[in-house]
């Protein structure tokens, strides 16, 4: 399991085998993250800016 | 009355001479603007060139093209190019006097573009960037109803310009509900290969919003981005969308008379 912190909120999320521009949501502050490095056991993320949900193209 | 007409790409292929003349019957005695999609153009054009489309699946469970840059420069080529001037060669010739442009003309449509997106991958989300596509921030009805005003039909297709500068493929009912609104349009038509919403093997004739929303999780593929986008285009103040077929004889006529199709209103 790797393990980051969330830049938003500083909580620290797990997740098991991340991948370059998985996403995930911070369980604290709900914010849309984006895991950014791997290094070992490291996650650093960055925050996900959308312009919101769509459903077209 | 004003009226927007949009015509689903699904119909730009076979059977378009049979829809635009329904569409410029309907033009007579009312103030038009049709905006047009192309996907299927786009995938053809898109497969000819040898570029495969690319379709990805956003969380909410929303299928939607991948625009990157070539794909975005097909779409251009394929809408603009393509079926814009097909439609309006087809209103001229039925004696209704047509101007093709594009949303990124006159800036009619500007759009924030989406650089990137969340897909779905199995279990796993991901960040896809380099997309080409945009949300609708502002419509510019200068150049419209100057055309308008001409007595010109304006025929649009959904491509806007990013507040960069840059061409982005906008969701064609969605280019259609937000020119309605800025407009003042008295009804949307949204054109399609179906009678409207069928639900129970049946047409359903009239709805609410509230009721259109509630119906939603029962509706499937391309008709569910239809109610969506008439959902949206009430909701931002177009006062009714009218789904119907534009492939039956006096169909838009009837459709703008509430006499066919599925119409909603708020």
């Amino acid at each position: 399991m790797a393990k980051g912190n969330c830049p938003e909120c500083d909580a620290k999320i797990e997740i098991e085998d991340p991948v370059i521009r998985e996403v995930t949501e911070c369980p604290e502050c709900g914010a849309e993250l984006e895991v950014v490095e791997v290094k070992g056991d490291k996650i650093k993320f960055s925050v996900v800016e959308l312009s919101g949900e769509d459903w077209g193209e | 009355m004003k009226i927007v007409v949009k015509i689903g790409g699904s119909l730009a292929d076979e059977g378009l001479e049979k829809v635009v003349a329904n569409v410029s019957a309907a033009t007579i005695g009312n103030q038009m603007v049709i905006v047009h999609g192309g996907g299927p153009q786009i995938n053809v054009l898109s497969e000819r060139l040898g570029k495969k489309p690319v379709y990805v699946t956003a969380p909410s469970g929303f299928r939607s093209r991948y625009t990157d840059e070539e794909t975005r420069n097909i779409a251009v080529m394929a809408m603009v190019g393509n079926v814009n001037k097909k439609i309006v060669s087809l209103l001229n010739q039925f004696g209704i006097s047509a101007v093709g442009i594009s949303g990124a003309d006159g800036s009619t449509l500007i759009a924030r573009r989406k650089d990137k997106l969340i897909v779905q991958e199995g279990d796993k989300k991901r960040v896809l960037r380099g997309d080409y596509s945009g949300k609708i921030d502002e419509v510019n009805d200068k150049l419209i109803s100057l055309l308008i005003s001409l007595g010109y039909v304006p025929v649009v297709a959904p491509i806007a310009m990013s507040n960069d500068g840059e061409l982005v493929n906008v969701d064609g009912d969605r280019a259609a509900a937000y020119i309605a609104k800025s407009i003042d349009a008295d009804m949307l038509v949204s054109v399609t290969d179906v009678p409207g919403l069928i639900l129970n093997g049946e047409v359903v004739r009239r709805l609410m919003m509230s009721e259109a929303e509630k119906l939603v999780p029962m509706v499937e593929g391309g008709m569910k981005k239809k109610i969506f986008a008439a959902i949206e285009a009430l909701k931002i103040g177009v006062p009714a969308v009218i789904i119907c077929s534009g492939l039956m004889e006096n169909a838009v006529i009837s459709a703008i008379k509430m006499e066919s199709g599925t119409v909603i209103t708020r």
